[in-house]
């Protein structure tokens, strides 16, 4: 009865973790989408000061998120996502908007991906 | 490199916690599903110890997940005989009055070699003097003798019964088991006494034990054993 009552209490854990963790996945990479739709926006209207500065208000965020997904997930494409991101930094430094368009494209499909590897779905068991 | 050593501290530790709560069988009583669950709860503790990039919760999450699987396999097959039937089968006759069933060793997948090297591991070297044997469902060969090739027991002599009783440690490697003496309804006077009169103190002592009907064994460090009556 002991040892039944535990492994309830670590189920219920496991769930409640479980469910936690695909909310606040979720959250983070629907205002990460935002973010950089935000800098493509900026980039689209060859605002590249506005780019720069919405670029850099998303690596910093992106880097505390990071530290949550690393810590409880696994997915080897959220250091490829830094650097996609210092890529699109490095494009508007230099005036290049056409390659920072480029880039936050690419930052976007990769999102996808990211969150597609973390987040629950249940096709993934197959 | 560090991370590494720390996070297989850490997976002993949970291994060691699961393998507490799943409960005390030897591993050659372990049921076919006991046994594949823990080599896989072993190989999956193993992967964020060898690889730094997997979190740790990628090892605890599936082992603590195996050990609710089998708990709840476990509670099914305490409740429901047909499921247990199911999990780990039902063990089979496989000499039977003496007779060797020919067709239940055939449905075991066993030949005559395994026959014998099992009869031979439970102590009987001539199929002869077996009785029955049953093939457990975890694999072991449990034999029964003849009556004639038995072991001879105080009751064929005729022997009354005589009670037997347990032996509780009461002090093992200098320390005193409070716990014990509880059990016997002793007191720690009674144990430095006893101690004493064998001129002894309790660090030098590496096993005492005590029964209920006071026999006393005592095992010290650096001198021979003592076996006697607790005075």
């Amino acid at each position: 009865m002991k040892r039944l009552t535990i492994a309830a209490a670590m189920l219920a854990v496991i769930l409640s973790a479980g469910i936690y963790d695909h909310h606040r996945t979720h959250e983070i990479f629907s205002r990460f989408e935002n973010l950089v739709e935000a800098v493509d926006f900026a980039v689209d209207s060859g605002d590249a000061k506005t780019a720069l500065a919405r670029t850099d208000e998303m690596l910093a965020w992106w880097e505390k998120q990071k530290v949550y997904i690393d810590t409880f997930t696994y997915s080897p494409d959220t250091r490829t996502v830094s650097v996609t991101i210092g890529e699109i930094k490095g494009s508007l430094q230099a005036d290049d908007l056409q390659n920072a368009k480029s880039k936050t494209q690419s930052l976007l499909i990769l999102i996808k991906n990211v969150q597609s590897t973390v987040d629950f779905d249940f096709k993934d068991i197959f | 490199m560090l991370n590494i050593m720390v996070k297989s501290a850490l997976l002993y530790i949970v291994l060691l916690i699961v393998m507490r709560l799943m409960g005390k069988r030897q591993i050659g009583q372990l049921q076919p599903f006991e046994f594949s669950i823990t080599l896989v709860i072993a190989e999956l503790a193993c992967l964020p110890m060898g690889d730094p990039s997997i979190p740790l919760i990628y090892g605890i999450i599936p082992v603590f997940t195996l050990f609710i699987v089998h708990i709840t396999m476990n509670f099914i097959a305490v409740k429901s005989p047909r499921f247990r039937k199911i999990l780990n089968g039902k063990p089979l006759i496989i000499i039977n009055g003496g007779n060797i069933d020919t067709r239940a060793v055939k449905s075991a997948d066993m030949d005559s070699d395994d026959i014998s090297e099992a009869l031979r591991i439970a102590g009987y070297f001539f199929p002869e003097e077996i009785e029955f044997a049953v093939l457990e469902t975890n694999g072991s060969l449990s034999v029964m003798p003849k009556y004639a090739n038995s072991p001879y027991t105080p009751s064929d002599a005729g022997l009354s019964n005589r009670e037997k009783f347990l032996p509780y440690t009461v002090i093992a490697e200098g320390r005193l088991l409070k716990n014990n003496l509880i059990k016997l309804g002793l007191s720690e006077q009674q144990i430095e006494l006893q101690l004493q009169k064998l001129q002894l103190i309790q660090k030098q002592v590496f096993l005492m034990t005590v029964t209920q009907d006071k026999t006393l064994f005592v095992q010290p460090y650096l001198k021979p054993c003592y076996m006697g009556k607790l005075e």
